[in-house]
């Protein structure tokens, strides 16, 4: 009985040292090099995934293999120990500063928490620096994100990471297979679309004639217009995750987006329209919107929930819901996750029940790689290669026809990212100056021309920073990450960020999904238009539902502005 | 050293860990969360400074304005409601089925106490398959019907998010209220039953105010926690849930839980005094309760 409760002891004493074991480092599994200097990297393992941080991980360690970071003792070379973390952003706020991580790429960063609270290592110093042959990485940033980045203390504290654009992704071979184009002569033998007597496109939603747009659907009429035809060819034309409500607001995002200029879309971080007039609606008559044009400013702020481009998106997503048989019937269902709705997206057309669109971000492809749908999609053998994806340009004009739009009012090639992702150094390891300079090193080495090439060349997902792909490196790429990128060549891009006190200090209201396009109808509160419209609720009592009034908005923010007579 | 000496040492140094930490994580965070009601957060400095009920002005204005805290109160109700009628009903039930051996009774053990072992997250994944997919196909296949599954279904989601919550609290409720009825003497269950007592009036007349402290306990448990329990939502839905299906405890949360996503402290002072308001309501509801089943129940003698 004695020996029992002897080891009874002690193996509660054992669970009792296991909560201690969480606070050493995660190595992957990867033995520790006693022979090199490691570095500790954290890695937010979401769409972008890991798989590029492996490779730059073995491209520095061999370019620094001879490089002694530890003066004093027998370690040459470096070892960089890699986590995948699912914590990302302000989840990090409270563990960064007993972290043992040295470096970190992470997604949804509170860039101003971090650097008022002293969490991340000032790196002004590795920004400006102009390394040998190349130019610094605060020459390739843009005058915007400079601001951005300096606006607390004038120094930087991190370097922008990926960007994500949340939207539409469809299946170009799919689209040329069935020929989901409209036709320039308005084609009536084949209701409107081309045929192989009238190949000739319409000049799809930006208006213009021979851009790669052509014969996409130009209005919101002419979307539905396809979606029916697309139920006659027995294709389903959307399916999205039924589990991650908040993805269908990614279409209303970017509907909006498309709908007015940037600045308009921005406003919801600037609250400053610069003296520039907005398209808003003040009322109704009946069913037929009151438009106004108005200036928005911070006091003014409350007009961003009228603006017209919410109204118009949430009323393509009302008829988008209004038949079920316009998106897959696992959408609806909350053990449908978005990795699910990627793998059914990829695999439908080669398993002959055919999806056209995807709501999801520009990370879906690599997302959707990293969890081995091209692997199980091999087994279709070549039908499964070569396949071509892309990003689809929704249309900005409300009404009408391909001939009621022209370059003036096409949509505008406008992008909303999201992501807000950052790489930063531990401000705990300040005191190590070999650790600093190793952490800085390491990167300067990520953010070099040829790295910044890379990392688009394995993930598809581009950066915010200037830098070139050669002609070899993007024919390499996957369709689809070629196509992404020429699309975002020609895009305004509106960062989800501001210097706006108002933001700063209520930003949960302005960048959730949910805080965003919040509604009540007759006392009854939503979250997301996704579920009123489920519950036949109408586009217009939920655009009205959303309105704020100024006295409510004064009371909500007037700390953070002046209030004037 | 005397061996009296040697105890008291040995004594306090068992205790000392615990009792540290109860200074820090529940006195000290309490304390704290008390001084924060009152401040609030510069948005450059992140400097704090006081200003007395400003917080506890804009909850109540909250409380009085926002339909979903209105929904959010109306559920955290019926939640309590719900899992005091039919949980803790239910639960006597069962357990008084356990307690006397009936066909079955340690399998209902172990599958009642199933969602107690295997973690909160698996228990709502594996849920939410069989109420989403399972049912759906088992009525199609037997009944040639065609049906929406239970969490998909607008009608049904809130109901069938309810009986998870409620099924998952009652495997504690009838492990615990099984262990007091064992303890009720044989021999006053015996000298009834030779008097001729049914199993119904054995359960309302001996078994019931025989643990009747049990049951205090568990109802005082479950009012007192009227704004914490949040219903498993968080796991359900993560930050995500919707308006209608909201009660204060998952709003707390994951209010929580987004400040603490965004990095940003502006938003602690608020759910402090938010936290404040709803204590002000518990503890009087809940010294009213205990008072009242104190006063009005069963004693055992």
């Amino acid at each position: 009985m004695k020996r029992i409760m002897r080891i009874a002891a002690l193996v509660l004493v054992a669970s009792c040292l296991l909560p201690a074991a969480a606070c050493a480092r995660d190595t992957g599994g990867e033995a520790i090099d006693e022979h090199r200097t490691q570095l500790y990297v954290s890695n937010f393992n979401g769409g972008v995934g890991t798989e590029w941080l492996y490779g730059v991980k073995e491209r520095f360690e061999a370019a620094y293999r001879n490089e002694v970071f530890e003066p004093g003792t027998d370690k040459v070379g470096v070892q960089v120990i890699i986590e995948k973390t699912k914590d990302r952003g302000g989840t990090l706020t409270g563990t960064i500063s007993s972290s043992p991580y040295a470096v970190f790429f992470s997604e949804s960063v509170p860039y101003y928490e971090w650097v008022r609270n002293g969490l991340v290592l000032e790196i002004t110093d590795l920004v400006r620096q102009t390394p040998e042959g190349g130019a610094s990485i605060e020459s390739r940033l843009s005058d915007e994100t400079k601001k951005l980045l300096t606006f607390i203390d004038g120094n930087y504290y991190a370097i922008p990471h990926y960007e994500g654009f949340n939207g539409v992704q469809y299946d170009i071979d799919l689209f040329e297979q069935y020929g989901f184009y409209f036709a320039r002569s308005g084609n009536p033998d084949n209701f409107g679309f081309v045929s192989a007597d009238d190949p000739e496109r319409s000049c799809g939603p930006d208006g213009k004639y021979r851009t790669s747009d052509d014969g996409l659907p130009a209005t919101y009429d002419e979307f539905f217009t396809l979606c029916s035809y697309m139920l006659t060819k027995n294709v389903t034309p959307f399916v999205w995750t039924g589990e991650f409500t908040e993805y269908t607001n990614y279409l209303l995002e970017a509907l909006c987006a498309r709908y007015g200029e940037a600045y308009e879309t921005a406003l919801r971080y600037t609250f400053d329209s610069n003296g520039q007039e907005v398209e808003v609606i003040t009322d109704f008559n009946g069913d037929t919107p009151v438009i106004d044009h108005v200036e928005v400013t911070e006091q003014s702020g409350y007009y961003i929930y009228q603006q017209s481009s919410r109204y118009y998106a949430l009323q393509f997503f009302q008829r988008l819901m209004s038949n079920s048989r316009y998106y897959s019937d696992l959408s609806t269902s909350p053990t449908f996750s978005h990795l699910d709705a990627q793998e059914e997206f990829f695999m439908s057309k080669l398993e002959n029940r055919p999806i056209a669109m995807l709501i999801d971000g520009n990370y879906w492809w690599n997302e959707a790689q990293e969890n081995g749908v091209f692997t199980r999609a091999a087994s279709y053998g070549s039908a499964a290669e070569n396949r071509n994806f892309g990003w689809m340009p929704l249309p900005g004009v409300v009404s009408g026809t391909f001939e009621d739009v022209n370059e003036e009012n096409g949509a505008k090639a406008t992008l909303v990212e999201s992501l807000r992702s950052y790489a930063a150094i531990n401000a705990n390891i300040a005191d190590d100056p070999d650790m600093v300079r190793l952490a800085k090193l390491f990167l300067q080495f990520v953010y070099s021309d040829e790295e910044l090439r890379t990392f688009t060349a394995t993930t598809g997902v581009t950066r915010n920073i200037a830098y070139q792909l050669n002609s070899t490196e993007f024919a390499q790429m996957p369709s689809y990450a070629r196509n992404f990128w020429q699309y975002r060549e020609q895009a305004d891009i509106v960062r989800s960020s501001s210097t706006s006190l108002l933001f700063m200090a209520n930003e949960n209201d302005f960048t959730t999904v949910s805080g965003v396009w919040g509604s009540t109808i007759d006392s009854t509160p939503y979250r997301f238009p996704y579920t009123a419209f489920r519950e036949s609720r109408s586009a217009k009592d939920y655009f009205t539902g959303m309105w704020v009034s100024q006295s409510d908005w004064d009371a909500m923010y007037r700390q953070y502005y002046t209030v004037s007579d | 050293m005397k061996r009296k000496t040697k105890r008291a040492i040995f004594y306090w140094l068992i205790l000392a860990l615990p009792l540290l930490q109860f200074a820090i994580f529940y006195i000290g965070v309490n304390f704290n969360s008390l001084l924060l009601a009152f401040r609030q957060y510069d948005v450059l400095s992140n400097a704090s400074s006081f200003v007395g009920l400003d917080n506890f002005a804009q909850v109540l204005r909250d409380i009085r304005q926002m339909e979903y805290l209105h929904i959010a109160f109306r559920n955290s109700l019926l939640l309590c409601v719900v899992n005091l009628l039919f949980g803790t009903g239910l639960a006597l039930l069962f357990s008084f089925y356990i307690y006397k051996k009936r066909l079955f009774a340690g399998a209902f053990k172990i599958f009642l106490f199933m969602p107690h072992i295997i973690s909160a997250v698996i228990m709502v994944t594996i849920y939410k398959f069989f109420v989403d997919r399972a049912i759906p196909y088992f009525v199609e296949q037997l009944f040639s019907v065609e049906m929406s599954g239970l969490l998909a279904n607008p009608d049904t989601v809130f109901g069938t998010v309810l009986f998870f919550a409620v099924w998952v609290s009652f495997g504690t409720q009838t492990i615990m209220y099984t262990g007091a009825m064992s303890g009720i003497s044989d021999s006053v269950v015996e000298a009834a039953r030779m008097d001729g007592i049914t199993p119904l009036r054995e359960f309302w007349y001996i078994t019931l105010p025989s643990i009747y402290p049990t049951i205090v306990t568990f109802v005082i448990v479950c009012v007192a926690g009227i704004f914490t329990n949040q219903m498993q939502l968080y796991s359900f839905y993560g930050q995500n849930a919707e308006y209608k299906l909201y009660n204060i405890g998952y709003f707390l949360y994951s209010e929580t839980q987004s400040a603490s996503g965004s990095g940003s402290y502006m938003r602690y002072p608020y759910l402090s005094a938010f936290g404040l308001v709803l204590t002000c309501i518990a503890v009087p509801l809940t010294l009213i309760v205990r008072w009242a089943m104190n006063k009005f129940g069963p004693k055992a003698d």
